[in-house]
């Protein structure tokens, strides 16, 4: 009489199919999920958010349009990252003087050429073109 | 020297004779144990250093703990150190069901780091001896880095096989029609045809991977483009319409074409990932348990 419960036990056991996990936990399907979402596009708002002054509303709407209108349509021509458009809109509103800002856009779009020298620049490994951010 | 001086002087004299200081340090289990804790709360900063610590003094069972060093750095996303540390748990130990682990724990984090050709041969490792569980995550590992090398048949045939592990009878439908619409869409957003259509008309390749902004905005700046060129021909003359325009135009149109050419990928990589997601949503304990309670 003593094993007649385990008996019962163990044909139920047998009875019934084994609840067997998933090999794969919540965590690995929730990574999983993430690998081949399509990166998301650069947003360029962030760059013309806060303006200070006039001049920088007026660059702001100029590079909004050139960035939408104008480059969305052109060949991957620039040499630099960030490209030389970012480089002056950030120029825009981080150089105090705008004469300062206009002389290093000026310099910025010089040297932005297929024959720049490569020795002078770090390659961004993203994007496999010369770094040159407005602090250099 | 004052008496009482003198008496508080003998005292600790007497004391520390009588009385070392014995330093209580942690013993190397109790560091084990501790990391052990920090780990099951999903503290694995703290874990990972704790059980570094206990393989540096050379606490026993090396293989499960360089294993568990490299789950901390696996889910704090740090892929360079857990791949680093799986290999060291896979040639510390002599268990096959350990070495299995870390080898379907580095093939994961070489999946993460997209290095799926890596991951696939690393994968090839798995002793026959590996449990169901083990071969299931197999599976659907291989599933997901032949789907990222665009492996299709390859990446079906391995999620199929991921569920046919399960006790229940799985419909294979859902797969095989997601694998389906992912081969018609590769079909209907060709990169080549929107290259070529852009190049015929301006705009006519975004129209076709569904950019429908892009495409007007392409119509209308190469249009704007043809316009002053023409225009140029006919003021002046077609020579100097031609040096002064062509670079532009050919800028624009280049730059137009390779623009439908990329939204088609994007769409065709778009469209995958959606079959990707629900394949996934499948193979998800959710839908496992719905597919069980069908039953």
């Amino acid at each position: 009489m003593k094993l007649l419960p385990a008996t019962i036990f163990l044909i139920l056991l047998f009875c019934f199919p084994a609840a067997k996990t998933f090999a794969q936990s919540q965590n690995d399907i929730v990574l999983a999920k993430t690998l081949f979402i399509p990166k998301a596009k650069d947003d360029f708002k962030q760059l013309v958010k806060v303006n200070k002054n006039e001049i920088e509303s007026t660059f702001s709407v100029m590079f909004m349009f050139y960035k939408n209108f104008i480059s969305s349509q052109d060949i991957d021509a620039c040499v630099f990252q960030p490209s030389c458009s970012v480089y002056a809109i950030e120029c825009i509103h981080h150089e105090k003087s705008k004469i300062t800002a206009s002389l290093k856009i000026a310099d910025r779009l010089m040297r932005c050429h297929p024959l720049v020298s490569s020795g002078s620049y770090l390659i961004d490994r993203k994007t496999g073109k010369y770094f040159d951010p407005i602090e250099n | 020297m004052n008496w009482s001086i003198r008496c508080v002087i003998l005292f600790y004299a007497i004391s520390t004779i009588l009385f070392p200081a014995v330093s209580v340090g942690q013993s190397l289990s109790e560091v084990a144990d501790f990391a052990e804790v920090q780990y099951k709360s999903e503290n694995f900063e703290v874990a990972a250093s704790e059980f570094s610590r206990a393989l540096y003094f050379g606490h026993s069972g090396q293989d499960i703990l360089f294993l568990k060093v490299a789950n901390c750095y696996f889910n704090l996303k740090n892929f360079e150190q857990s791949i680093v540390f799986y290999d060291k748990a896979y040639f510390a130990s002599q268990s096959d069901s350990i070495k299995n682990e870390a080898i379907l724990g580095k093939s994961f984090s070489l999946i993460v780091e997209n290095q799926w050709m890596l991951a696939l041969s690393e994968l090839m490792n798995i002793e026959n001896t590996a449990s169901d569980d083990q071969k299931s995550k197999m599976n659907f590992l291989q599933g997901i880095a032949y789907f990222g090398l665009h492996e299709d048949e390859l990446a079906e045939s391995s999620f199929k096989k991921c569920l046919n592990d399960l006790p229940v009878n799985v419909d294979f439908q859902l797969i095989e029609h997601e694998f389906e619409s992912i081969r018609k869409n590769e079909k209907r957003f060709n990169p080549k045809t929107a290259w070529v259509l852009s190049l015929i008309v301006p705009g006519s390749g975004q129209f076709y991977s569904k950019q429908y902004k892009d495409a007007a905005n392409s119509a209308i700046l190469l249009g704007g483009l043809f316009y002053l060129t023409v225009n140029f021909a006919t003021k002046f003359s077609f020579a100097e319409a031609v040096l002064v325009m062509l670079p532009w135009f050919q800028r624009y149109y280049i730059g137009g074409a390779n623009k439908a050419e990329k939204f088609a990928i994007e769409q065709q990589l778009a469209m995958r990932n959606n079959s990707y997601q629900a394949i996934l949503e499948l193979l998800g304990t959710q839908k496992f348990k719905e597919s069980k309670s069908i039953q």
